[in-house]
């Protein structure tokens, strides 16, 4: 397994335009987030911790950042017909599938760690630190968000990983994956046309994968209740998509 | 005893009602250049996908270097080299780090295994090209290089020529006799450019309609599709005994329905006929007959079908 993630990491470093144009894409938008900060009217007043309290909120783009990661990795097997160069060698089709699966985490922390240095960095380059008991509260408070946070993106990447490998193409399980994050407002919609369900809509709402990221909006997350559904969506994702995998034909 | 590479029991593909592929046995000794034979959809294809593992069977068996569970065929098929269809590799990557990634991911020691590879199919030179802007050739020769990159044991090869230049035909079945002369390296290929692998391999399996027609050894080939005159009299066994008593012939073979196969003397035919005629045997009719592969298995496919 070290070998193939090894592997499937050199492929991510060579794939330099696509990786460094949405790493730049990203560090772009933060860059001219801070930029909108400053010269706004209200620029005197902002300190670095008013630019540190926007960032909780911005954790939840982090789901649907999670395909163009993720495809990084993949990198549009079905289309390339590349994966039967592995299989054909006698790669183990488990081996396979979760070696991807490990360098698109590994590769999306990567992501999280130089967009969150970057954007921490700059702040403190363009605003003053005005109350260090503070700052150090506020990286506390990152610090618990991107707990919950983290598990509910690996979930998300277990999911679209299973959608890429058992659907025909990537644009497809990319609709389907914006759907699935949607499902919390389509139920919510559907609640007010179908009360008597409402109960049950509820009660599905507690289990979807954009769930968690409600409550770190709100500044309060549930880090135990993010771990648990997140790693449901990775675990029951990896299984099913395992599953279909050993019987795919590879053309 | 000769070690079997790679023998096939009943195998059979099925997709849906339809078969593509019909109980083929297989069975392929060491060093062996083996031509698979058979028209655009025969099962050629799927026959060498199945032996790589790139669909199951629906029924029926393969064995790889003697071993035949699912894991031990994943482990011998590391001695094996494939390319099936077209090449396909990333194409946002250059031929040596395409190479790099698949040596890496199948922990094959030494980079300069790489470098060999490339070599091998000239395509040493063609530094940051990335994939994508490879010509079709050029495709073909880093599909063959990467089935290469771990020295196999068994190579499959499907439709391996395709779009490559007559020169690079002529390389690559230098390079594929090569390896085979000097490592033993057992060779599966499939060709439509039937006189293409009649210059490579050492057997042949005509297949068609996913069934096996024959397998035969490339010297019964040449034996059989050997230049001939072939007689039709009314009296075979008359007409054998005066042509061995009068002319001298050793080497003919009576066949049913008065037929007469002449494999000398096909430089004088006139002999022949007078000598038939003076003895009052009726020569129905009177053939040069030769065959090449193509010949050989479109009768035996029944000829050409048309519409």
């Amino acid at each position: 397994m070290d070998k193939y993630l090894g592997a499937e990491l050199y492929k991510v470093l060579h794939r330099r335009t696509y990786t460094l144009g949405l790493l730049a894409f990203l560090l772009g938008g933060e860059a001219l987030l801070l930029f909108l900060l400053k010269t706004a009217g209200f620029s005197n007043a902002t300190t670095f911790n008013d630019v540190l309290g926007v960032l909780p909120m911005t954790l939840s783009m982090g789901l649907y950042l999670v395909p163009a990661i993720v495809d990084i990795v993949f990198s549009d097997q079905y289309k390339q017909n590349t994966l039967k160069n592995e299989v054909s060698y006698g790669l183990p089709r488990g081996r396979i599938y979760l070696g991807k699966l490990a360098a698109s985490c590994l590769t999306a922390v990567a992501f999280c760690a130089v967009v969150l240095a970057f954007y921490a960095g700059l702040g403190t380059l363009i605003f003053p630190v005005r109350d260090a008991a503070l700052t150090a509260n506020q990286f506390a408070a990152l610090g618990r968000s991107l707990a919950a946070a983290l598990p509910v993106w690996l979930g998300g990447l277990g999911f679209i990983h299973m959608l890429l490998f058992v659907s025909r193409g990537s644009v497809s399980a990319t609709v389907i994956y914006i759907l699935v994050l949607s499902a919390g407002d389509i139920l919510s919609l559907a609640s007010l046309f179908l009360p008597r369900l409402a109960e049950f809509f509820a009660a599905v709402q507690d289990w979807l994968i954009a769930t968690p990221m409600s409550g770190i909006l709100r500044g309060a997350p549930d880090i135990p209740n993010a771990w648990l559904i997140g790693m449901l969506w990775l675990g029951v994702s990896t299984l099913i998509g395992l599953f279909c995998f050993q019987k795919r034909e590879i053309s | 005893m000769e070690e079997n590479v790679l023998i096939t029991r009943g195998l059979t593909k099925r997709y849906g009602s339809a078969t593509v592929v019909d109980h083929v046995d297989i069975v392929i000794p060491k060093g062996e250049i083996y031509g698979l034979v058979g028209r655009n959809g025969a099962g050629k294809t799927t026959i060498i996908r199945m032996v790589s593992a790139q669909t199951p069977p629906s029924e029926g068996e393969v064995e790889l270097f003697g071993a035949t569970g699912e894991g031990e065929l994943r482990t011998a098929r590391s001695r094996t080299g494939a390319m099936v269809e077209t090449p396909s590799f990333y194409p946002y990557l250059t031929a040596r780090e395409n190479l790099e990634y698949y040596r890496r991911q199948r922990g094959i020691a030494g980079r300069h295994v790489v470098e060999d590879a490339l070599e091998q199919v000239n395509l040493a030179n063609t530094g940051s090209k990335k994939f994508k802007t490879f010509s079709l050739g050029m495709k073909q020769r880093l599909g063959l290089a990467l089935a290469l990159m771990n020295r196999p044991d068994l190579l499959l090869l499907d439709e391996p020529i395709n779009g490559l230049d007559p020169e690079g035909i002529v390389e690559f079945r230098n390079l594929l006799l090569e390896l085979n002369r000097q490592y033993r390296t057992t060779i599966l290929i499939s060709s439509h450019i039937l006189s293409e692998l009649q210059n490579l391999a050492t057997c042949y399996g005509f297949i068609d309609q996913g069934r096996m027609l024959e397998q035969i050894s490339a010297a019964s080939l040449a034996e059989k599709c050997r230049d001939c005159l072939e007689l039709k009299v009314d009296d075979a066994p008359r007409c054998a005994a005066l042509l061995e008593r009068e002319l001298g012939c050793r080497d003919f073979e009576v066949l049913p329905g008065g037929v007469i196969r002449l494999y000398e003397g096909l430089e004088a035919p006139q002999k022949v006929t007078n000598l038939l005629i003076s003895q009052g045997i009726a020569l129905f009719g009177m053939d040069h007959r030769g065959a090449n592969l193509e010949d050989y298995f479109l009768n035996l496919i029944g000829g050409v079908r048309h519409g």
